[in-house]
């Protein structure tokens, strides 16, 4: 077979780009919805916590028990329409299990430095929350997830310091908000 | 020297398998999914799968899920290999030309 420079050369860029594609196609199908759904949910428990800081722990119960839920149907919805492997049952339990000793630890160390302001507490949490996503990022070579933790880390410390009167709805906005952005962005433009 | 191969060489052949050898080696890509990623018609795709399969390269497997009956792809370790192979010679006769 006869095959010219040029030819060997788009035949190499070719493969990179349906590559690329794939693999970002099959990451905006793993996380699009997943971020949208948090970004409702982060947007939903904020605004009740600023309209009723006395209930704080009611709207996150509410709210993380729909995300949950939400996620898990999601995660086995995606995973059986696209791609299917012979790990998917070991790492949904992997995922599950990366969750709940985040939340382990979150919980030993509230205990630990028992902060007292609500909003600390929120503060704490999203800023844990984002580090998991920056650590799944790194592990999984998706730069959005390492991008959107450090964002919204950010946008946390800043809303803490700047407007700690405002800082609920200002996490509603910029927390829920970016989630939500980033997987509609991710849905619409890497499909 | 590895050998350009003139199955994986047609574009639309050498598009899939680019897709297949991308993903996991235990997993499987459904067939529509693969199909608009490549943006091929069903029986496109289809005929360059019977070819694919046929060379060993790749393996389709048919399931129901419920009463929706589904179908999915994955790449064989010979696939995984050859195309590692050709795309070895693609890159082998750029760097020849890039010495001329």
């Amino acid at each position: 077979m006869n095959v010219t420079p040029d030819q060997a050369r788009d035949s190499l860029n070719e493969i990179r780009e349906v590559s690329w594609r794939l693999r970002r196609a099959l990451a905006a199908a793993n996380a699009s919805g997943h971020l949208m759904l948090w970004g409702l949910v982060w947007m939903g428990a904020f605004l009740a916590c600023g309209f009723a800081p006395d209930r704080t722990n009611v709207a996150w119960a509410v709210g993380n028990t729909i995300g949950g839920i939400g996620s898990a149907i999601i995660g086995i919805w995606t995973s059986r329409s696209r791609v299917e492997s012979a790990d998917d049952s070991r790492q949904g339990w992997r995922f599950l299990a990366l969750w709940l000793s985040m939340f382990a630890f979150v919980g030993v160390w509230m205990w630990l430095l028992r902060p007292t302001e609500p909003e600390q507490i929120a503060a704490f949490i999203c800023t844990a929350v984002m580090f998991l996503y920056v650590v799944m990022g790194l592990w999984f070579e998706a730069s959005f997830l390492v991008v959107l933790g450090l964002a919204i880390t950010a946008l946390t410390v800043l809303g803490y310091q700047m407007f700690p009167e405002h800082f609920y709805f200002w996490m509603a906005a910029t927390g829920g908000g970016s989630l939500f952005t980033a997987g509609l962005y991710i849905n619409r433009a890497w499909r | 020297m590895p050998e350009l191969d003139t199955t994986i060489h047609q574009p639309v052949r050498l598009r899939v398998m680019a897709a297949l050898a991308a993903i996991d080696r235990k997993e499987k890509l459904d067939f529509t999914f693969l199909r608009d990623q490549l943006e091929l018609t069903d029986g496109n795709l289809g005929a360059h799968l019977v070819k694919l399969e046929e060379a060993g390269y790749i393996e389709v497997m048919k399931k129901f899920e419920g009463r929706k009956p589904k179908t999915l792809v994955c790449i064989t370790g010979k696939g995984r290999d050859a195309f590692a192979s050709h795309v070895q010679a693609l890159e082998e006769i750029l760097r020849l030309d890039g010495q001329s």
